[in-house]
């Protein structure tokens, strides 16, 4: 293993496959069903088996009274390495990325990383009440309407200083409409038209139905390990160029118009020697439009406040210069708890080894992925991204 | 409406918390606000997180930011969703909710 000698590379380390569950509305199977299943799927589309696992990193909001070493019991794995991720919806890839620095420094060779819950749409909303005690004491008694209420108010202040329109963030639903109704596994495949999404049933004003994504049981798992190994299993070797990660960005704000990875983004490019123009396709976490649109200006694909203007003029389809959430999404995928903050990079690395089925992007070789969540007082926490490569 | 005041760096805190965000000292003494802001920004929720609200939505939630600086959530009553505005003036007012617990809420101060 040759030595790591620049601050932020994650060179001789690859992702070797990756493993998606099917996504169930009400399951009525337990969180570690969808956790124990994502990773027979991805260890499966690697080759390996699990005694050639000495690592694993968990994501998950309803695994207490479960964590970690308890779903390695269950799963019969020893390990030498293990990751709690606590950061919502960005702790699967800051997972991944402590997962390969781990691999880097020697501490496991093979680490299998994964998110996954079993959520119904009354099991979230009993979540939100008491995420925190910021939460549970200081919003839930208004009636907030869950996280809904609070990314409500973020979106009309949005609109009130940039003039983001309804249109614009509707174009984002129906193009991930678009791709989830030809990925197999997403939970929503019937098209939906900006009609729909304009004169749908309200939830928390500005936002409707089709603003927020369903809650569902599902799982998603990637398996990591030294790009040598991986050039020996099943699929094409995927290599991370950057990453970055912050919580708690602007402590004294909570509408936050701007957030974390507008921070990092511009050192993730530097460090990937890359370009917005090199980016093939970036899944970003859509918890609600706006925040998708939000990631889309702090990522620096444009200006901030310019997003709206930037989704409206830009291609974000298959066919397009910037192919976004190719798989649908959380909004027609389905929200799998901390599986949500997991999908894309599920779908990033499928497109990257050419399994995306009829959702196939034509001889993609960079994805920007991006993290978001750990909802405090009002704001999302945690933000999170890599950049992913092929070759 | 109190928020607390930091003893030893003299900031406002919110939401409260056992110790102070910018310096974390833990003494602070709760200090009466004015009662008056503006609406920064607001959502009107139309389906509740939980059964108590059923009966009493549209629920106006807010972001109120106080003539004292900082911005604090609550709800708008006494006033139609389709009339709150963001840099709607307020006030306010307080809703008994337990033996133990008044809510702070905000109206619109009307215009004289």
């Amino acid at each position: 293993m040759s030595p790591v000698t620049r601050k932020g590379s994650f060179a001789g380390v690859a992702i070797a496959a990756v493993g998606q569950t099917p996504y169930h509305k009400n399951p009525d199977l337990p969180t570690v069903w969808y956790l124990v299943e994502a990773v027979r799927l991805a260890l499966a589309n690697a080759g390996i088996t699990k005694n050639q696992v000495d690592g694993l990193a968990v994501s998950s909001f309803l695994l207490p009274p479960d964590n970690t070493a308890t779903v390695a019991e269950q799963m019969g794995m020893e390990l030498k390495w293990g990751y709690l991720g606590a950061f919502g919806g960005a702790a699967h890839l800051i997972g991944v990325s402590r997962a390969a620095h781990a691999i880097q420094d020697g501490e496991a060779e093979t680490i299998v990383v994964v998110a996954a819950d079993a959520f119904s749409v009354a099991s979230h909303h009993v979540m939100m009440n008491s995420f925190n005690t910021g939460m549970r004491d200081y919003l839930a008694p208004y009636g907030m309407g869950g996280t809904t209420g609070l990314f409500a108010m973020l979106e009309r202040r949005h609109a009130y200083e940039f003039g983001t329109t309804r249109e614009q963030l509707g174009k984002i639903a129906v193009v991930q409409r678009e791709n989830a109704c030809i990925n197999p596994n997403a939970l929503f495949r019937k098209p939906l038209t900006l009609d729909d999404y304009l004169n749908a049933r309200m939830i928390c004003e500005p936002l409707r139905l089709y603003d927020c994504p369903l809650p569902c049981g599902g799982g998603e798992a990637v398996v990591l390990t030294t790009e040598e190994r991986a050039k020996k299993l099943r699929k094409r070797p995927i290599r991370i160029l950057a990453g970055g990660e912050r919580t708690n960005y602007r402590p004294e704000q909570f509408i936050m118009l701007e957030s974390g990875w507008s921070q990092f983004a511009s050192d993730m490019f530097e460090m990937s020697e890359l370009e917005h123009s090199d980016i093939d396709m970036v899944e970003v976490y859509d918890d609600y439009p706006i925040m998708a649109l939000i990631q889309l200006e702090d990522l620096g694909f444009c200006a901030k406040g310019d997003g709206g203007r930037f989704i409206a003029e830009t291609d974000i389809s298959l066919r397009g210069t910037l192919p976004l959430n190719t798989g649908g999404g959380q909004l027609s995928c389905g929200q799998s708890g901390a599986g949500g903050g997991a999908l894309g990079l599920t779908e990033a690395v499928m497109q990257l080894q050419g399994d995306a089925g009829d959702r196939q992007l034509v001889n993609p070789h960079i994805a920007l992925v991006s993290g978001f969540g750990m909802v405090g007082f009002v704001k999302g926490l945690c933000q999170s991204a890599l950049v992913l490569t092929n070759d | 409406m109190a928020l607390q005041r930091c003893l030893v760096c003299g900031r406002l805190i919110y939401y409260p918390r056992p110790a102070c965000p910018y310096c974390l000292s833990s003494e602070y003494e709760w200090t009466e606000m004015q009662g008056t802001g503006k609406v920064y920004t607001y959502a009107v929720v139309w389906r509740p997180q939980h059964e108590f609200f059923n009966d009493v939505v549209p629920i106006v939630l807010a972001t109120i930011e106080l003539v004292e600086g900082p911005r604090v959530v609550s709800s708008i009553v006494n006033c139609a969703p389709e009339f709150v505005e963001i840099g709607m003036p307020v006030r306010v007012v307080f809703e008994r909710v337990s033996d133990d617990i008044a809510l702070p809420k905000f109206e619109p101060i009307k215009r004289e």
